[in-house]
């Protein structure tokens, strides 16, 4: 997906959602990673991939 | 604005006149100011009186994540990751979000496939299921992908 910024708008926040399951199964990760669009000119990437643990709370379940 | 006289001694043919432009930190596009010659002294006409100078901005926004690792249980709803703009701009400017599977499976921009668990006891790989839903967009004041972890 696209994540504009207008002028003078510092930061935006991209929501990724969570499936939650009841399966005891430790901590996992996924990654969120940034891209130049193709098009664009004079954008410069610093840190563009993240990194997400989720966390397993299905200890109770199992 | 400001404003100067410019004399051309005996036999001269050209002046120059040097304009002082000021660098900042800020990433902007092209943007112009013109020069123009007015009240020629007696005996002088002008020609073309005016000439547009264009200043070319080369800097560069940076865009990042900030924070670049992030917790959350698995029980929330969902996990919201920031991108920051560094550098101050009076452009509008964009950057492609993606996501993709570490050991959580899911699918952002990518495209389906087999993905595998790692560390969870070698069990087949199944498709990934994340599904990109643009609609969210309007629903939440975040734009919202999905992830589903098998």
């Amino acid at each position: 997906m696209v994540v504009t910024f207008l002028p003078f708008e510092d930061s935006q926040q991209v929501s990724v959602m969570l499936q939650n399951d009841m399966i005891l199964e430790g901590d996992e990760n996924f990654f969120c990673t940034l891209n130049p669009q193709p098009e664009a000119s004079r954008i410069s990437l610093g840190t563009n991939i993240a990194v997400a643990t989720i966390e397993d709370d299905d200890r109770k379940y199992n | 604005m400001s404003s100067r006289i410019v004399t051309f001694p005996v036999m001269a043919t050209e002046q120059i006149v040097q304009i002082t432009t000021n660098s900042d930190e800020i990433s902007e596009d092209i943007e112009t100011f013109l020069a123009v010659l007015s009240s020629p002294s007696a005996g002088a006409t002008l020609g073309v009186e005016r000439a547009a100078i264009n200043i070319t901005d080369t800097s560069s926004v940076i865009l990042e994540f900030f924070p670049v690792m992030y917790t959350v249980l698995e029980s929330n709803v969902s996990l919201t990751a920031t991108i920051v703009k560094r550098t101050n701009t009076t452009r509008t400017v964009s950057v492609l979000f993606s996501t993709r599977s570490g050991s959580a499976t899911g699918m952002g921009i990518n495209r389906k496939r087999k993905v595998g668990r790692r560390g969870g006891g070698g069990r087949e790989g199944r498709d990934g299921v994340m599904t990109y839903f643009s609609s969210f967009v309007q629903l939440y004041p975040t734009s919202l992908l999905s992830l589903t972890w098998l």
